[in-house]
């Protein structure tokens, strides 16, 4: 029984019913960039490419549909893996700014991306000179991102635990001095290496998804997917994570337990994002901020909609970064950058000019 | 069913911060917490909220503190600390919410007891605001508005309520509004434990008085035997006279040095 101590007073509801409406229109504009994704591409352009896939379902046998194929084995893929990258990142950059309770904190801030930039960029430089199975050739790059992100998330969480609990504006600081180190390490090979690797080493670190396969959605969709899910279901602790460390423990949160998980979870997420596409600035720093103006930060609201946001965003920029120069391809880094600064300088202009008038 | 202490010490890295203290403290009294900066009033507040660990010289409701779980302990004890910022934009009544995090009211509950906590410190007029734009005063109300949330669903067995300097920030009008509403609070089977700087407002509203000295409980008792004029001597290293309020006869302490 809840404690009446005055009357009963009627209240309203807006900000539920405009939170429904802005996840509805958010999962409205994925559809359409999906849409126009999937339509528009180099070869052919058709924005009734998804009614013929789906109506061609899974009979790959018909021949005389070559840009069918062409949609379904590349295009399908690349935009599916975008989706998903977009999410993830936009979802990590949401839950490490909560966990921080730091609105600069995201993937790259912490590291955790240079990390896995310094083991994908090892590899390009240094694998000529080894002799490796061809098979697993193409899995190489990835699987020492991966290992990149893991070793590094690591590292700062180990400098940034004190009696078992983490530090979090020593987590930010040891985040920052690795990132330090790996720009200078991707800066030393950038002199040794030779200018195959060289390109491929630009092309890696300003992302690119050029790579999609639908093996590598099958590979590391379903775990991304996991890692997204898991923390969701964290969104109310983070939250109370927002209120100070003391209070969210006060309210009955386990704060050492539910920081370690969030921490792994985005370590994990965010290394297998850099393994397929490279590092993708911006889509988990600006996302989050986008919405905080227009439905503020309840995460219970903010991580799903973040992750429909950055899923649309990475789509978009990626359909830009195929189709602005075909037949050539801009790094989909470069154009959420200078998609995403701009508008985020707009941003932050708005929100000052409103802290003046309502102070 | 109360809040026991039985000789607690807490020692941090080699200094030793609370000496000996015991204690009950029933649900329905108010009891505030006295006593010169670093005396211990924070570091008793947080041995009683199991910040740390206490050997088992704290038990709550007949059990030991460390026996209950995190998310046990947050429906029948709620704690209002110091520190009110908040990173991100979050409006008032969102705040006030996140005390009902752990509840399994409905929404159209919460908002009911969002707005009944919330016309308890005045704050009704808040509700659509950014919390961020708030004076220092009015974010320490709706605090206290989201503490109050917290325990505000009645149980079986007595909540507690522990607040460090919950009118700190307030005006003198809030001053005396918080304390006479959470003394009227202490009548719905409710312990309160108040950290408060202003003597005069301890003695007016609380039922009985901690004075803390260096880590050791000086003195416990009504407000008219805590306020004696050696005993704050003692306590502060202040000379004080000690009047009586015309109305309720509680002690009043000035300055006798002016």
């Amino acid at each position: 029984m809840i404690t009446r101590v005055l009357s009963f007073s009627n209240f309203s509801l807006p900000t539920l019913g405009r939170r429904a409406t802005q996840t509805s229109l958010l999962t409205l504009l994925l559809f359409v960039t999906c849409w126009f994704a999937v339509s528009i591409g180099a070869a052919k352009s058709d924005l009734l490419f998804p009614i013929k896939l789906l109506g061609r379902g899974l009979d790959f046998s018909e021949q005389g549909s070559a840009i069918l194929t062409i949609v379904s084995e590349i295009r399908l893929p690349r935009v599916l893996l975008a989706l998903i990258i977009g999410s993830v990142l936009a979802v990590s950059g949401a839950s490490l700014q909560g966990v921080c309770r730091n609105p600069l904190a995201d993937p790259g801030l912490l590291g955790i991306s240079s990390g896995a930039a310094v083991g994908a960029v090892t590899i390009i430089v240094f694998a000529n000179q080894f002799s490796v199975a061809e098979s697993i050739q193409p899995y190489l790059v990835p699987i020492a991102a991966f290992l990149g992100a893991a070793v590094t998330t690591f590292t700062i969480y180990r400098l940034a635990q004190v009696n078992g609990a983490v530090q979090i504006a020593t987590l930010l600081l040891a985040g920052v001095a690795i990132n330090a180190m790996g720009g200078a390490i991707i800066g030393v090979y950038s002199y040794v290496a030779d200018d195959q690797s060289l390109r491929l080493m630009t092309f890696w670190m300003m992302g690119s998804l050029a790579s999609a396969s639908w093996s590598m959605i099958a590979l590391c969709g379903p775990i991304l997917l996991i890692c997204m899910k898991l923390i969701y279901q964290k969104r109310q602790q983070i939250n109370l994570l927002l209120l100070g460390e003391a209070n969210a423990r006060y309210v009955g949160v386990d704060v050492d337990r539910v920081k370690n998980q969030l921490l792994w979870l985005n370590a994990i997420a965010v290394g297998l994002a850099v393994a397929c596409s490279g590092i993708i600035g911006f889509i988990g720093l600006v996302v989050p901020h986008i919405l905080r103006v227009s439905t503020g930060s309840d995460y219970r609201y903010l991580i799903l909609n973040s992750g429909l946001l950055g899923a649309s965003l990475l789509v978009t920029a990626d359909l830009i970064a195929r189709m602005l120069i075909t037949p050539a391809e801009l790094p989909i880094g470069v154009v959420t950058a200078i998609i995403g600064a701009p508008f985020f300088i707009l941003l932050l202009l708005q929100q000052k000019r409103k802290l003046v008038l309502a102070l | 069913m109360s809040i026991l202490v039985k000789n607690l010490s807490l020692d941090l890295s080699d200094r030793l911060l609370l000496k000996n203290i015991s204690f009950e403290l029933k649900p329905g009294e108010m009891v505030a917490v006295i006593g010169e900066n670093g005396a211990g009033k924070t570091s008793l507040i947080n041995c009683l909220t199991d910040c740390y660990s206490t050997h088992e010289s704290v038990f709550i409701n007949g059990r030991a503190i460390e026996s209950y779980t995190l998310e046990h302990l947050a429906q029948f004890r709620a704690v209002l600390t110091q520190s009110n910022e908040l990173t991100f934009p979050f409006k008032v009544a969102e705040v006030v919410r996140l005390g009902l995090s752990l509840t399994s009211l409905s929404v159209n509950q919460q908002d009911q007891v969002i707005e009944d906590c919330l016309r308890l410190v005045d704050g009704c007029r808040f509700k659509e605001r950014n919390y961020q734009t708030l004076s220092g005063g009015e974010k320490q109300r709706i605090q206290l508005a989201r503490v109050l949330a917290q325990i505000s669903i009645e149980c079986d067995y007595p909540r507690y309520l522990f607040l460090d300097e919950p009118t700190s920030a307030l005006d003198m009008k809030h001053q005396f509004e918080t304390l006479k509403m959470l003394k009227s609070l202490c009548r719905k089977n409710i312990g309160i434990v108040i950290i408060l700087h202003d003597i005069n407002l301890a003695a007016m509203y609380c039922d009985r008085i901690a004075l803390l000295k260096q880590g050791e409980l000086l003195k416990l008792g009504t407000p008219n035997e805590v306020f004696q004029r050696q005993i704050i001597k003692q306590g502060f290293e202040v000379d004080v006279d000690i009047l009586n309020h015309p109305n309720s006869n509680t002690p009043i302490m000035i300055n006798q040095a002016i």
